[in-house]
């Protein structure tokens, strides 16, 4: 008598007690459900983080022109930096340096008014404000082995038109690699301007979602024509967030903006500068090589010497892997509170850190799931045991027809394995529909390996086997005659 | 001609407690095949024990019993549960059917069993034959508690007979049916000694019963007190003939 016949056995005395059999199913599929789920959640939630951080551009440097550093301490109001003492290499005596002195800026002046820092605050320095950045920058960073995609940019504020309506956004002036760096996007009409239409200075635009919807509703405004600084530009495509994690809303830079040749607004606004320039790495594991290799280039080509401050910045994007959703809050607060200074983070720091916290999450719900498991598996060894003792009489006329001990053995063995194994797959498929359905009402993201669904269903097996085994050895010991007696 | 039972100085003791039972004290016996026995005794006798050994549901504590020829009162577990699949059928008083499960899949059960690999197909064949030699054929997919005490019965034969066995062991078999039941289940048991050649062994505590026997062994006390061939025996054939319609339907 082989495993088949043994396996036939189980499934006929299974179906014999129906309601029994489908609870103790219940049981363990409630276990490889919760397991399946509680697994997903967190390996959902590992790979938004990792999606967030890439998105958020693990591999991207933004080089701004400007130098612009937060500041570390407030300096003192009306503080005297201008004026300084200085050594002249002549003979004569120290003297007060003539200064660049702004009016306002006189130490010993009374002011009834705020100065200019009292003012502005840090944005005097202006982040991006100096243009010190060409597309020649461009072109050279283009050629440093290990840059993927140069992105130039120019960046301005611009009414839109089309029609009688007006829209005033931000008007984005890129190369036609855009795309390729903004992975999180994608084209819900038409395409990006292509290389061909950048070097021709085309009039084309790529509308934001929010740009698109405000001038032409729901119509697929490809191929209309808008007009920009009084002159007309061709819709060739609308951008939109691919993902559910970032929505596009009205005054976002991303979607509530238009895109237009970089050469198009340079001839158009007679510029000859940059805003910024972008660049992608090939490697991740690159950033700070290449950033370092991209400050000596610039720093070369704008004949910067010494101990000049470098007039542009180099930057990989950090805090935008937390600031837009997506994460399971619990995590991006937990990240957030230990992590100080988050700008100072590297993106690699960042998503180490996130995926350590999302680790632990994931090992407390899936400690949560095993405990149900292990429920579930009691529960099938409780029926098992009672079954046993329900079924001496079925054993007994079992082993006087001649069933071995063994065969009794496998019987209930099989017949365990069954409950937990039919119980697991069910489970299986419960936690797929509940992942995806949390997915899809809480917006947490999920993710179902086929390895988190191969190892429910192993353990469910594992657990029909473990908590079998010793109702099953317990049926195979009844003795023939003892059970027949048995009322 | 050989006998298909044959046991020597058996011996069967019980310890309940301080106290020891002699349920059997060295008995001997031996029967031919073809032969219906019917053993006779109150209870207590001992004829159970007996039953139990032969049916090698139990061991004895001495003495030996040879099955065909072979002894099987010290064998493995394993050994002894192939003996019982092939050459012993048992007829129970309490029926001792699986519950739940139809006329078919109960008399297919023995088929599970064994070692040879039996195709459900053939199962199934082998069991409606069976079957048909006890009259059930049209309720095969009835489940057992959808039968009367008597097409129980008839069941539990079909199922003991299914792996011809050597001998047929019935253990009261009438105990649970009313008379017209039982001679019917009695006509059964003498049609497949008489045309089958059937060995069966009988045990009972009614004379009456006994009396279809063609033989009759009387225990007392875990002592065979008397072994003769029955003179008068009942013939449950005629018996039905003669029997009121009036029983009919009541089983």
């Amino acid at each position: 008598m082989g495993l088949p016949s043994s396996y036939t056995i189980a499934w006929k005395a299974l179906r014999r007690n129906r309601l029994q059999t489908g609870l103790t199913m219940l049981g363990m599929t409630i276990g490889v459900a919760t397991v399946l789920t509680m697994i997903s959640l967190g390996t959902g939630a590992q790979k938004a983080i990792q999606d967030q951080v890439k998105a958020a551009g693990m591999n991207v440097l933004v080089v701004t022109a400007g130098n612009y550093q937060a500041q570390r301490e407030a300096p003192p109001d009306d503080a005297i930096e201008m004026g300084q003492l200085r050594e002249e290499p002549t003979f004569a005596r120290p003297h007060l340096v003539e200064a660049m002195f702004h009016p306002e800026d006189d130490p010993f002046a009374i002011h009834d008014h705020p100065t200019a820092r009292q003012r502005l605050g840090d944005s005097e320095a202006g982040l991006g404000a100096a243009a010190t950045l060409t597309i020649d920058d461009a072109e050279a960073l283009r050629k440093i082995s290990g840059v993927q995609y140069v992105c130039e940019g120019v960046h301005e504020n611009v009414h839109v038109v089309s029609g009688d309506i007006r829209w005033f956004t931000r008007v984005h002036g890129d190369g036609a690699s855009l795309p390729e760096i903004r992975r999180a996007w994608k084209f819900s009409h038409g395409d990006f301007f292509s290389a061909r239409q950048e070097r021709k200075n085309e009039q084309v635009t790529v509308l934001g979602s929010v740009v698109a919807e405000k001038l032409f509703g729901t119509v697929n405004p490809v191929g209309k024509t808008i007009t920009l600084w009084k002159q007309p530009f061709k819709v060739v495509g609308v951008v939109t967030s691919s993902s559910w994690m970032v929505n596009p809303a009205a005054g976002d830079d991303q979607f509530d903006a238009v895109y237009i040749p970089v050469t198009t607004m340079q001839s158009l606004l007679n510029l000859s500068k940059l805003n910024d320039i972008t660049v992608t790495t090939v490697s991740t594991g690159d950033v700070t090589r290449i950033s370092k290799i991209i400050t000596n280039l610039l720093r070369t080509r704008h004949r910067i010497g010494g101990n000049t401050p470098d007039d542009f910045t180099v930057a990989s994007e950090a805090s935008k892997a937390l600031t837009s959703g997506g994460l399971r809050p619990d995590v991006a607060s937990a990240v957030t509170g230990n992590v100080s200074g988050l700008e100072k983070v590297t993106l690699d720091q960042l998503g180490k850190t996130l995926d350590k916290s999302s680790q632990t999450m994931t090992a407390l719900l899936a400690s949560i799931a095993t405990v149900s498991l292990i429920v579930g598996g009691i529960g099938i060894m409780n029926i098992m045991m009672l079954s046993v003792t329900e079924r001496t009489r079925e054993i007994g006329i079992r082993r006087a027809v001649g069933a071995r001990a063994k065969e009794v053995l496998m019987q209930f063995l099989m017949e365990s394995v069954t409950l937990s194994v039919v119980g697991g797959l069910l489970g299986v498929l419960v936690g797929v529909v509940c992942a995806t359905a949390i997915s899809h009402i809480v917006q947490w993201s999920t993710s179902i390996s086929v390895l988190s669904v191969v190892l429910s269903f192993g353990v469910s097996a594992a657990v029909g086997i473990f908590f079998g085994y010793y109702p099953a050895r317990q049926a195979s010991q009844v003795a023939p005659l003892a059970s027949l007696r048995y009322e | 001609m050989t006998a298909v039972i044959s046991v020597r100085n058996l011996s069967k003791t019980y310890h309940v407690g301080e106290h020891s039972v002699h349920a059997l004290r060295s008995i001997s016996l031996d029967v031919d095949p073809g032969e219906f026995v019917a053993v006779i005794g109150p209870s207590g006798s001992g004829k159970s024990t007996l039953m139990h050994i032969l049916g090698c549901l139990d061991q004895p504590t001495s003495g030996q019993y040879f099955l065909d020829g072979r002894d099987v009162s010290r064998l493995s577990d394993d050994e002894v549960s192939l003996v019982r699949n092939k050459q012993i059928g048992f007829v129970f008083q309490g029926f001792n059917l699986l519950t739940r499960t139809s006329a078919l899949e109960n008399v297919e059960l023995p088929l599970l069993y064994g070692t040879e690999n039996v195709t459900s197909a053939e199962r199934k064949k082998r069991a409606m034959a069976a079957l048909e030699a006890v009259g059930l054929e049209s309720r095969w997919d009835h489940h057992t508690n959808q039968l009367s005490g008597g097409q129980q019965q008839r069941v539990a034969i079909a199922r003991a007979l299914l792996n011809n066995p050597s001998i047929l062991l019935a253990d009261e078999p009438t105990g649970n049916l009313d008379s017209k039941t039982s001679i019917e289940v009695m006509e059964i048991f003498q049609s497949l000694q008489q045309e089958r050649g059937i060995t069966v062994v009988l045990i009972t505590h009614e004379m009456d019963v006994a009396q279809y026997g063609s033989r009759i062994v009387t225990f007392k006390d875990g002592n065979i007190v008397s072994d003769i061939d029955n003179e008068s025996r009942r013939h449950a054939t005629g018996e039905l003939e003669s029997f009121p319609a009036l029983a009919e339907g009541v089983a």
